[in-house]
């Protein structure tokens, strides 16, 4: 895989990794995210392995440059939410 | 750089991995964390070339600066373990044998799969139902040939073992060859034949553990005597006997 990508999982694990409660300070008002939703453009750079697996590195666009020869921009939409949800409990439950 | 072509299966395969990946990461994450998030949905726009070569769709990503892609949408959501029980067939067992792992053309192998055909116990369930595979979906498969091939397969991966031999007296006092293994009558269908250097010989009693063969001549086996025995139409075994001293 080019050095420019990262797997999958390495870019989403980054995506949600955010702060669930935003403010600061005893006083400050807070806000609390109950779920991520990002849709962004990528770039995709799919190789196999040695053994045969295919590798799906991605990345954001590169560069913000607008050059005559364009990369293609794929599209990726990812939802998360937080966790325990009562969704949690229901799967739990069974 | 060119993208790697990839099928369907495998490009979906490796996205489920990933995916599962990303959701283990933020589950540990999450020990640490009260509060953190899990990935509920995926979703993927690509933009590619589809190309078919009369067997399997292939599909190329596209590079810079090609245009005239297909846009494909893959979704991943999230399911259950029950609803994945509930809707999918069960996976192969291990002692269940794979057809891709007899020893039958690749052609056939193809259109057992278009037909969702996939392990021995698929086609028995077909059987089971009374279609005629071999007029299913246009597929020219050979059914009994099929069938012998998987048995045959079957018996390759359970093959008899001979453990023992000997030579006694059995109940009216006639000579009697037994011999001891395992996995050797294994087909109640077919009665075990044993040919003693070339001639028939009456198997009397047969069992996974054991056979009981009448022997008419047990003087022959002071010298190397070859017994052939054939216990089912897959599994044939030649062994050379010869008496000894007992141990």
């Amino acid at each position: 895989m080019d050095e420019a990508f990262r797997h999958l999982r390495e870019t989403i694990v980054s995506l949600v990794d955010q702060p669930p409660v935003v403010g600061h300070g005893p006083f400050a008002q807070r806000v609390s995210m109950t779920a991520i939703e990002i849709e962004m453009p990528l770039e995709l750079d799919i190789t196999r392995d040695a053994a045969g697996v295919l590798a799906i590195g991605i990345t954001p666009p590169l560069y913000l440059l607008k050059t005559s020869v364009l990369p293609s921009f794929h599209q990726m939409r990812v939802r998360a939410s937080l966790r325990p949800d009562p969704g949690d409990e229901a799967n739990d439950a069974e | 750089m060119q993208n790697e072509s990839w099928h369907l299966e495998d490009f979906v395969d490796s996205l489920v991995v990933e995916l599962d990946k990303t959701r283990e990461t933020l589950a540990v994450k999450a020990l640490n964390k009260p509060l953190s998030y899990t990935v509920r949905d995926l979703s993927l726009d690509l933009n590619i070339f589809p190309a078919y070569d009369g067997d399997q769709i292939s599909f190329t990503t596209a590079q810079a600066g090609q245009e005239g892609a297909s846009k494909v949408t893959i979704q991943l959501g999230t399911i259950t373990d029950q609803q994945v029980r509930a809707t999918s067939k069960a996976p192969v067992g291990k002692d269940e044998v794979k057809i891709d792992t007899i020893d039958v053309d690749k052609e056939t192998k193809k259109k057992l799969r278009k037909i969702g055909v996939t392990s021995a116990d698929d086609l028995k369930t077909i059987e089971r139902k009374n279609v005629a595979i071999d007029q299913a979906g246009d597929s020219g498969i050979d059914y009994s040939s099929l069938a012998n091939k998987i048995e045959k397969s079957r018996r390759a991966r359970q093959p008899p073992v001979v453990k023992s031999a000997s030579l006694i007296a059995d109940a009216e006092a006639q000579p009697c060859l037994v011999i001891k293994g395992e996995k050797l009558a294994v087909n109640s269908k077919f009665p075990p034949v044993a040919l003693i250097d070339g001639l028939l010989a009456d198997v009397t009693a047969s069992s996974p553990g054991e056979l009981r063969i009448r022997v008419d001549d047990p003087a022959g086996f002071a010298t190397a005597t070859e017994l052939v025995m054939m216990v089912d139409p897959y599994a044939v075994m030649r062994v050379n006997l010869q008496q000894g001293a007992a141990p």
